[in-house]
């Protein structure tokens, strides 16, 4: 067990002892205030813990989700990716390592580098998309805003923004304990206690640990690839000095070990010298492959109340350590395998003004900072497989003769990335009569330079040429400058004033940068020219390596709806999106390894979302849908060939998301049991296109869950299962040197969850 | 009379000069073009991407260095090499010679009636051959090193 587990299991036991020892105490959440109507996209309260924010998302010109924390615990969300389908046309594939997180809503998404949705923790934005799949404990609520968030979130949030907040020790009080056990020997732990010490000061301490051993088995090793351990402590200290004044300090640390990656070999058999290397649809790979990343965080918030305003400062350190083991071809020959590791701290800094509601006119001025640097060391090395069938065949090819090469070949790779930028923003909000209308603008500025050495360690020759060991190396730099405007126009229906319909323009940027994977084909393509063998075409590494912001518009039209009592709600939207430079992850053309982010020309995508909550009886109903249909409209692939994926869909968006569900309450009111509510659910997304040219698919496919929960006011006890029907589905595919794979879903699982709040 | 000649050279080594400062060095340029030859399946094909140069060998010759070259559409680019040039008031030919690449003997690429012409005075390189059943003539800016 390494360090951060160590420590994780200390903030464990420093919250569960004083729950051992101390007495009962009455909960003093503002959740069992409320009435218990609970739905994915019913919270009317303004939240005060939401910086930019006067009022109920349900009032505002924004396609949003909100998810309660009686929600998600009875959907065990327990990290960001667990949100996938549960709000419409969000789409979090699970898979790979808990580096890739890969968000797509509306038809744009990321899949490495620059993230397409935002992410902010209590305020605090995440910078890094890799560090986004951490444990998400003690949620308060979560938010999930669709559609450009630029204005006021800036920099890649051009699908939208997932807001979590966490449970604040001065609202609520307490010990929570939980403990799962499922398929897979999967178990978790995690224990937390909420403590004010009067009106004014607060503290939480929380820990948990995770582990699984998977689910797929490598048959080359006979184990399983996919096991995993993590885990994670919070200390949150909350002071308020005034009625004022409030600070708040939230340091996180998370630790994670995880296994290789279940990537299913999809093309035709290989079958060498009558024996048969890998066949359709194993898993087998000889290389060795893992995943270990280690982050810390310390968010330190200040707000003070003044007359006419409140200014909130929110100031954050991150630093994330990481390193991918990876057996880059994914078969038993051995080809190449590359090593990650990576080393990065980052500070942001945001003030931002906000006008107390109540007037007609209010107002909201930011300023956002940030500096981010990173040290990444990569380097990949071709083995005996790797070099002949990859390299030395290449020559061989173009000249007839072959190279002499050593039994390993490492191409050495070094990256230092610093990037930092500023912004200015300002959003204005009108009210007249049942007409509110928004308009914003953002200044968005950053600079973003990284030096690169990527050099061979051994030497190499061909003829009477022998070629040295040599080094590429150099400084790429990229200043970016962006406006983000918005505007909506809202209004308000109804005697009551709870329902509204709103169109929104707003602007969504992502930020461009370099490709640091695609390195060792720059030094390949060097080595080969060393030896008078040429690319087709030739290049600049800038421009190989670098690839442009991409930005969008969105166009939308929405409703929130809900009857006068309240017990059905729904929102709606229809949204077009046009999007130029849409930023693509590609695995480049040839017997090459390894992504690149390219831009393609332009792409378009329109789609409608509904989502709806009803509440009958003793019957509570939730759906979401959504529909994207997303295409190029000019995507020059190859220039030599003139290939144009216009009219083609873009790769890895769904087309349909669905998520539907019904749970019934029945009242016990024994001693030891209140409730017993019996869920049932559906999930599912589809078509899903795996390549630009559309000629790989997976169609939509649906998952049937169910739970039945024993609920009492202090605990509640889950048997659940996910994927009754054990469908069996691609989350991922990919093609690594010509060779095609796929990530599969898990099968059928089952558990059990113990909650307990005292 | 002497005066005036005197003047007249004057203004006319003045002029001399002057334009000789003024004069800038010619804009550097390459161009290869390959038709085919009767019977050849090949297309018609040019090129302006590579680089011929002459490189002054140890024993007095000059080799003939083709970087980045390619005949036809279909051929690969590579760096190939035509040593033991010896030039004759400026110019060389020859019926049949085999290039090399990397110091090997590339038999494929046989070039056959090959004929190289330096233009010092233009800082011109002109060479001509056949190979691949195509009519390849390349002109580009001399480069000596």
């Amino acid at each position: 067990m390494n360090f951060v587990s160590r420590l994780a299991l200390l903030f464990m036991a420093a919250a569960a002892i004083p729950a051992a020892k101390a007495e009962c105490e009455t909960l003093q959440s503002t959740e069992n205030q409320k009435p218990q109507t609970d739905s994915t996209i019913m919270v009317d309260e303004i939240q005060v813990t939401a910086v930019k924010q006067w009022r109920s998302l349900q009032n505002s010109p924004i396609a949003a989700s909100v998810m309660s924390r009686t929600e998600a615990e009875r959907r065990r969300i327990d990290a960001v990716k667990a949100l996938s389908l549960t709000t419409p046309n969000l789409y979090i594939p699970d898979y790979g390592s808990r580096m890739t997180s890969s968000i797509y809503v509306r038809g744009l998404g990321s899949r490495i580098d620059q993230p397409a949705v935002g992410l902010n923790v209590d305020n605090v934005p995440c910078l890094n998309k890799d560090a986004y799949d951490v444990p998400a404990a003690d949620i308060e609520r979560i938010e999930v805003l669709r559609g450009p968030q630029g204005t006021l979130y800036g920099r890649n949030t051009a699908a939208g923004v997932i807001n979590v907040y966490t449970l604040s020790p001065l609202t609520y009080e307490g010990v929570r304990f939980g403990a799962e056990y499922g398929s897979g020997n999967s178990y978790s732990l995690r224990a937390s206690i909420y403590k004010p010490a009067g009106s004014r000061f607060g503290i939480s301490a929380g820990g948990g640990y995770s582990s699984t051993d998977g689910f797929f088995t490598n048959l080359y090793t006979g184990k399983l690839c996919d096991n995993e351990k993590s885990a994670y402590g919070r200390l949150k200290l909350q002071w308020r000095p005034t009625p004022r004044t409030s600070v708040d300090n939230t340091f996180a640390v998370s630790g994670l070990e995880q296994g290789g990656y279940p990537y299913a070999y999809a093309g035709e058999d290989i079958i060498e010298n009558g024996q048969t290397v890998i066949a359709r649809g194993e898993i087998r790979y000889n290389d060795p492959a893992s995943y270990l990343r280690t982050t810390v965080s310390d968010g330190l918030a200040l707000k003070h109340r003044a007359e006419a305003f409140t200014l909130s400062s929110i100031t954050s350190w991150q630093y994330l350590d990481d390193r991918m083991l990876l057996d880059q071809d994914f078969t038993p020959m051995s080809c190449f395998t590359l090593m990650q590791r990576r080393t990065e701290h980052a500070l942001t800094e945001e003030m931002v003004f906000r006008s107390h509601g109540g007037s007609r006119y209010s107002w909201l001025a930011g300023a956002f900072g940030f500096w981010r640097s990173s040290q990444m060391s990569a380097p990949v090395t071709f083995l005996h497989d790797g070099i002949e069938r990859i390299i030395v065949a290449n020559i061989i090819e173009h000249t007839g003769i072959e190279p002499r090469f050593p039994d390993t070949f490492p191409l050495e790779n070094r990256f230092a990335t610093t990037n930092g930028g500023a912004a200015l923003y300002h959003e204005s909000n009108l009210e007249l009569g049942l007409w509110r209308l928004t308009a914003g603008i953002r200044i968005d500025c950053e600079h973003t330079s990284m030096r690169y050495l990527n050099n061979t360690s051994l030497g190499c020759g061909i003829g009477t040429t022998e070629i040295e060991p040599f080094e590429i190396s150099g400084r790429l730099s990229r200043t970016f400058v962006e406006v983000l405007p918005k505007f909506s126009l809202l209004r308000l229906l109804g005697a009551e004033r709870q329902n509204s319909v709103y169109f929104s323009l707003s602007k969504g940027y992502k930020a461009g940068g370099f490709n640091t994977q695609i390195f060792s084909e720059v030094l390949q393509t060097e080595l080969m020219a060393r030896m008078n063998v040429y690319p087709s075409e030739r290049y600049t590494v800038d421009d190989f390596v670098s690839y442009r912001p991409e930005r969008s518009w969105n166009y939308e039209i929405g409703a929130h709806l809900q009857s006068p009592t309240g017990k059905l709600r729904a929102d709606m939207a229809i949204f077009f999106i046009d999007c130029t430079d849409q930023q693509l992850t590609v695995f480049p053309r040839g017997l090459i390894t390894g992504r690149m982010m390219t831009n393609a020309g332009r792409t378009r995508s329109f789609g409608a979302e509904l989502s709806a909550a009803a509440t009958a009886g003793r019957f509570d109903f939730m759906a979401a849908y959504g529909f994207t249909d997303a295409r190029f409209v000019h995507y020059l692939y190859d220039e030599s060939a003139g290939t144009d994926f216009a009219g083609n869909r873009v790769p890895y968006v769904p087309q349909h998301t669905l998520s539907a569900s019904v749970a019934c309450t029945l009242p016990v009111r024994s001693r030891i049991i209140d409730n017993i509510v019996l869920r049932c659910n559906t999930e599912g997304a589809g078509s899903i296109w795996w390549n630009e040219e559309n000629s790989l698919r997976q169609p939509f496919y649906a998952l049937l869950g169910a739970s039945v929960r024993f609920e009492h006011k202090h605990y509640s006890v889950d048997l659940w299962a996910r994927n009754l029907t054990d469908n069996r589905y691609g989350l991922f595919y990919f093609k690594s040197t010509g060779n095609e794979f796929i990530q599969y879903a898990r099968p059928r699982t089952f558990g059990i969850t113990l909650n307990i709040n005292i | 009379m002497k005066k005036l000649l005197f003047i007249a050279c004057a203004i006319f080594a003045l002029a001399a000069c002057e334009k000789h400062q003024t004069q800038t060095p010619p804009e550097e340029f390459y161009i290869l073009t390959s038709e085919p030859l009767p019977g050849s399946n090949f297309q018609a094909f040019s090129d302006t991407e590579m680089r011929f140069s002459l490189v002054g060998a140890a024993d007095g010759t000059n080799t003939l260095k083709m970087d980045y070259v390619k005949f036809v559409e279909q051929m690969p680019r590579l760096g190939i090499e035509v040593p033991g040039i010896e030039l004759s008031g400026d110019k060389f030919s020859i019926d049949t010679i085999v290039p090399t690449y990397n110091g090997i003997p590339m038999d494929a690429y046989t070039m056959s009636d090959l004929k190289i012409e330096v233009d010092r005075r233009k800082m011109t390189l002109e060479v001509e051959f056949e190979c691949f059943t195509m009519h390849v003539k390349y002109r580009g800016t001399l480069a000596v090193e």
